[in-house]
């Protein structure tokens, strides 16, 4: 008998199961257990899959590819996604603009982007974070002045995560300076291609090319590309961090780490057993067991509950636990990989390669950094539910 | 949608009726027995409620957050599952309304010194005599021990593992209250029984470990309930207490702090729930469900417990202070039972994980 999903819930989870883990190809999965990189074309593929069967977009609005799930199928949806190693569909895409559009954009601009975005035959980036606004968003300076043509838009964002792919950039421009710094800003959509856009990749510590900087040099962007009204950016984009914040609990990624973390250890010899033998490490694996279970319940408990709109504070309770358990599960992979985890990279696919334990730990840290860092979403439970 | 996972209006209504039990005038044992509160785990046909590991769960958080040492976990919730469940027709009838009316309060005698929890007692021993039994053994660990006036004592008899029905006034009977909590620890020096003290019902065993495992869950409910109101108090404190001329809860080094608590206590209402919802799974499951309740629920309780003191400061040191006063009650808890270090031990026996049951 299960605690927590009724019979019902537990179908529809295998049936999702099945569908992943049968049509979306073992090729790209593979690579995902392994913690590869995954190219372009890998991203678009399997998406396109999804998106033909109603499993790219379920939680938008119905009249665009949404499926009216509640929070909790959403949740065991996303959770089925990460267990079965498949690409979550472009978060960029389906998490982070299509919502904004739906909720704000001009029926013309639902029409124009929405399908797209949801096939991904638009790859979309995120121009929020800049050199000099970081957990302190809202100083961004990168400017959009008008002109009879449209904007204008010069700057710099950076932490710009795939831009290397992206046929378009979803941006927080400044159009007024002379205001309170919130209440100056607009979201623009612009076309990667434009002139005057240059992008320089960053390479993080485990050596993937992930994030960019991406330069703006007085290029034009038609006025309607603006989303909603000018100067009320701010607004949209604090809607937009709230479901970015959702995304990055990942359990059912972690629980398939620690799975993996698990099975593993049970083939690692150590001392005159297995890893999995040596209490000590047996026990940090099931605290962080533990935790994840709880977080699982705690998700669904939060996601029974009202609320869930805009600066729903849910989101960063679950945001920080599941960032520190994924980087808790990327810690015991390494130790699990031990020293063996210092061999080169290769390029094959070998879903238990060692050296790929350290690249996920290294890569890891990002998810306590990124859609607010852990701090930031203390400061925003400590304001909005603790009333300190 | 698991049922744990909402309150029904009927659910809130008892919390909010065993909060106003808690702050009444007059004895809260009394109270409790004429709400009838004392006859929740009883079946319906039989002068109870047959109240649902939910209900029984609500009844333990609204205890841990007045912070009142009752035994309703020892009697109404462990002692009556074990009448119930192995007590003869007649014996039910005896002692059921007695249970109900408060007046005999039930203490299962069950652990023994050296077994850290883990295993069947085989120590104390019941010789047949010419009017029944005669018992000798040393138990330990005896929750409710203290505020008992009979204890539910298990040993070896002739027919193997069976549970008797021990008055704390019998001769023979020696019973050391422990110095925190209502626990004690109990010795049997050929306590003399008459036959009809024997609950005689099949399957002691099994029943004994799933009356276990119930309070397992609800010893749970009850930390959880003592660390819903030590955050509250904390909460509270921070936005009262001033120093450097503001309320401290503007500092951000303690915001953060008191948020770390806020996650630990959504995770472990989780974890209460969790376990809550196994307690009628097949025993495996149940056992495992409760086991990592409680183990989780211990580090959580030591982490809302040492903070809640730290961000009081000294003041919440002292007896005197409701926080320290649950902060002791917590690192009570998590002695009771079953502690943390042998939950996590019996977690690992297994090699399967945790998180592939809810699927």
């Amino acid at each position: 008998m299960s605690a927590l999903y009724s019979t019902e819930l537990k179908a529809f989870r295998q049936e999702l199961r099945a569908f992943f883990t049968s049509q979306i190809p073992e090729r790209i999965r593979a690579k995902i257990s392994a913690g590869q990189p995954l190219a372009r074309a890998d991203f678009v593929e399997s998406q396109r899959i999804l998106n033909a069967n109603g499993l790219a977009v379920p939680h938008w609005p119905a009249a665009w590819g949404g499926r009216d799930w509640d929070r909790v199928r959403l949740h065991i949806f996303t959770e089925e996604l990460q267990r079965a190693a498949v690409p979550l569909p472009l978060q960029f895409n389906c998490n982070m603009l299509g919502p904004v559009l739906a909720a704000f954009g001009s029926e013309e601009q639902k029409q124009r982007f929405l399908p797209r975005a949801a096939n991904l035959d638009d790859w979309w980036c995120q121009g929020f974070s800049e050199p000099e606004a970081g957990s302190d968003l809202a100083s961004l300076q990168t400017r959009a002045v008008h002109t009879p043509q449209g904007y204008r838009v010069t700057g710099q964002k950076t932490w710009t995560t795939y831009a290397q792919y992206a046929d378009w950039i979803f941006c927080l421009v400044r159009t007024d300076p002379d205001v309170r710094k919130q209440a100056g800003i607009s979201f623009l959509l612009i076309d990667m291609r434009s002139p005057g856009i240059t992008v320089r990749p960053i390479i993080t510590v485990e050596g993937h090319h992930e994030v960019n900087e991406v330069f703006f040099d007085d290029v034009l962007v038609p006025f309607d590309q603006r989303v909603g009204e000018e100067n009320r950016g701010w607004d949209y984009a604090k809607y937009l961090l709230t479901n970015e914040r959702s995304g990055i609990a990942r359990i059912g990624l972690t629980k398939e780490r620690a799975a993996r973390a698990r099975r593993l250890a049970a083939a690692t010899p150590f001392g005159s057993g297995t890893l999995l033998d040596h209490a000590p490490f047996h026990q940090r694996l099931i605290e962080l067991e533990l935790d994840l279970k709880a977080l699982e319940i705690t998700l669904v408990r939060l996601a029974s509950r009202a609320g869930g709109g805009e600066g729903d504070p849910a989101a960063s309770i679950v945001k920080l636990k599941g960032s520190q358990l994924q980087q808790r599960a990327a810690e015991l992979l390494m130790d699990v990989a031990g020293p063996a985890g210092l061999r080169a990279m290769t390029d094959d696919i070998d879903d238990d390669a060692p050296s790929l334990a350290l690249a996920t730990y290294l890569n890891a840290r990002k998810v306590s950094i990124y859609g607010g860092a852990n701090e930031i979403q203390r400061n925003i439970i400590a304001k909005q539910v603790l009333g300190l | 949608m698991n049922a744990m996972l909402t309150q029904s209006d009927e659910q809130r209504m008892l919390v909010d009726m065993v909060d106003g039990l808690l702050v009444a005038e007059g004895h809260a044992w009394s109270n409790f027995a004429e709400q009838g509160l004392l006859s929740m785990p009883f079946a319906t046909g039989r002068g109870g409620l047959d109240s649902s590991a939910a209900d029984l769960s609500l009844v333990m958080g609204a205890l841990g957050r007045a912070d009142v040492d009752l035994p309703f976990l020892a009697s109404a919730i462990i002692g009556s599952r074990l009448v119930r469940n192995l007590a003869s027709p007649a014996q039910r009838l005896d002692w059921a309304p007695k249970i109900a009316a408060g007046t005999m309060v039930l203490a299962l005698a069950h652990a023994e010194p050296g077994q850290h929890f883990d295993a069947a007692p085989v120590g104390a021993i019941a010789e047949p005599t010419a009017s029944g039994f005669s018992l000798t053994g040393q138990k330990t660990m005896v929750l409710g021990g203290k505020h008992a006036t009979h204890f539910l004592v298990s040993a070896a008899g002739p027919s193997g593992l069976k549970v008797f029905l021990v008055p704390a006034d019998a001769a023979g009977v020696t019973m050391s209250p422990h110095w925190l909590g209502d626990g004690a620890e109990l010795t049997l020096t050929g306590a003399e029984l008459s036959s009809s003290n024997l609950l005689d019902g099949p399957d002691a065993a099994t029943f004994l470990a799933a009356a276990l495992d119930h309070g397992l869950a609800g010893l749970v409910a009850g930390a959880v309930g003592a660390m819903e109101q030590l955050h509250h108090l904390t909460i509270d404190y921070l936005k009262t207490r001033k120093q450097f001329g503001v309320a401290i809860g503007s500092f951000q080094a303690l915001q953060h702090r008191a948020v770390d608590m806020l996650i630990e206590l959504e995770q472990a209402r989780s974890m209460r729930d969790h376990a809550t919802a196994a307690l009628d799974a097949d025993p495996t499951i149940r056992r495992r469900a409760v086991i990592a309740a409680k183990a989780y629920i211990d580090g959580a309780a030591r982490l809302l417990g040492e903070t809640a003191v730290q961000l009081h400061g000294a003041i919440g040191m002292t007896l005197e202070s409701p926080a320290g006063r649950l902060f002791r009650r917590l690192s009570t808890t998590q002695m009771q039972l079953c502690d943390r270090t042998q939950c996590l031990h019996e977690l690992s026996l297994s090699p399967a994980s945790l998180l592939e049951e809810d699927e």
